[in-house]
């Protein structure tokens, strides 16, 4: 998906633990996780609130757009 | 996803607990089938048990068999040991002088009047049922086969809704399945009773006297098999849909 969740880096950045941010926002570890390896389809506006008020930060922060088109197909499909 | 209600549960053991028994019903109806069959002309040749062996009952897709031992042909209910029936037959071109069933006075008949047909002579009614035995056989074990299957399948699905786990890739391929059995074991029953009812005909042809009067009986196929098992393939993509909704869901954080 091109869409990244970068939990994994502000995480670090923040010193806190899976569990204990699980804790924190109120989500299974197992939930948790699927958002940190990137399996999730979707993410709640409350599940995104919950994050960002913990972690101190934007959505933005969180969510990055990466595009993983080969570079001979972007202007293909344009 | 919410967890079924301990009520539902309950009722989706009591169904797979249904199907369960119906398997084993099944399984010894087969198994008595295939060893009673191959011997049945001569239990009936030496008076063991009167059988009968039914197509197109109400004009439908059906056919089945019946068998009744006898020690003592004095217990009401075990007449005839050593006979064998045939049918429906519908009696046509009744004598216009001996109507068979007609109330002249009231201005009443009663018209396509339909019957078995009965060989008492053990010697005959062997022969009889000699001639149709491997049609009702492979009739009854292909249909009854399918039927099989299809319960299995349902006890396998009902297991997994069981544990609240209905929306699998398993499950839609099982719905799949059955709708496609179904069509199918229309198919076989159809063939079968046509084959049952070829020769019980050319039996009854090379067997009664020319002329009146005049016997049918016939098998009307009918759609509703196709018709149901396709409501199981339309089932199986509504089951596609929900198993896509529900990964959606679970992967909602």
């Amino acid at each position: 998906m091109p869409i990244q969740v970068n939990l994994d880096r502000i995480m670090q950045e923040r010193n806190i633990s899976l569990t204990e941010l699980a804790a924190r926002v109120d989500l299974t570890l197992a939930n948790l996780s699927i958002l940190k390896t990137n399996k999730a389809r979707a993410i709640r506006f409350s599940t995104l609130e919950a994050l960002c008020r913990e972690l101190g930060c934007q959505p933005g922060d969180l969510l990055q757009h990466a595009d993983e088109r080969p570079a001979d197909s972007k202007g293909a499909s344009a | 996803m919410n967890p079924p209600t301990s009520k539902v549960i309950t009722l989706v053991k009591v169904l797979r607990i249904g199907c369960l028994i119906g398997e084993i019903f099944g399984v010894l109806a087969l198994l008595a089938l295939l060893i009673i069959i191959p011997f049945s002309d001569k239990i009936v040749l030496q008076k063991g048990a009167r059988f009968a062996i039914y197509t197109g009952i109400n004009r439908s897709l059906n056919l089945g068999y019946g068998v009744a031992f006898t020690s003592d042909p004095t217990i009401p209910g075990s007449r005839f040991p050593g006979s064998v029936t045939f049918g429906p037959f519908r009696l046509l071109d009744e004598p216009a002088d001996k109507p068979i069933s007609s109330v002249d006075d009231h201005g009443i008949s009663i018209e396509n009047v339909e019957g078995m047909v009965v060989f008492r002579q053990p010697d005959t009614a062997a022969e009889a049922l000699s001639f149709v035995k491997w049609p009702i056989v492979s009739g009854v074990f292909l249909a009854d086969l399918t039927g099989l299957v299809i319960l299995e399948l349902f006890r396998r699905m009902l297991a997994s809704a069981e544990r609240g786990d209905v929306f699998t890739g398993e499950n839609i391929r099982y719905v799949r399945y059955v709708g496609f059995l179904t069509i199918l074991s229309g198919f076989f029953k159809l063939m079968a009773a046509g084959m049952l009812v070829h020769k019980m005909a050319a039996y009854m042809a090379s067997h009664l006297p020319a002329g009146k009067p005049v016997l049918e009986t016939t098998v009307d196929g009918n759609l509703s098999s196709v018709v149901t098992g396709l409501m199981f393939l339309v089932l199986a993509e509504v089951f596609r849909h929900g198993l896509a909704l529900k990964e959606d869901s679970s992967l909602t954080i």
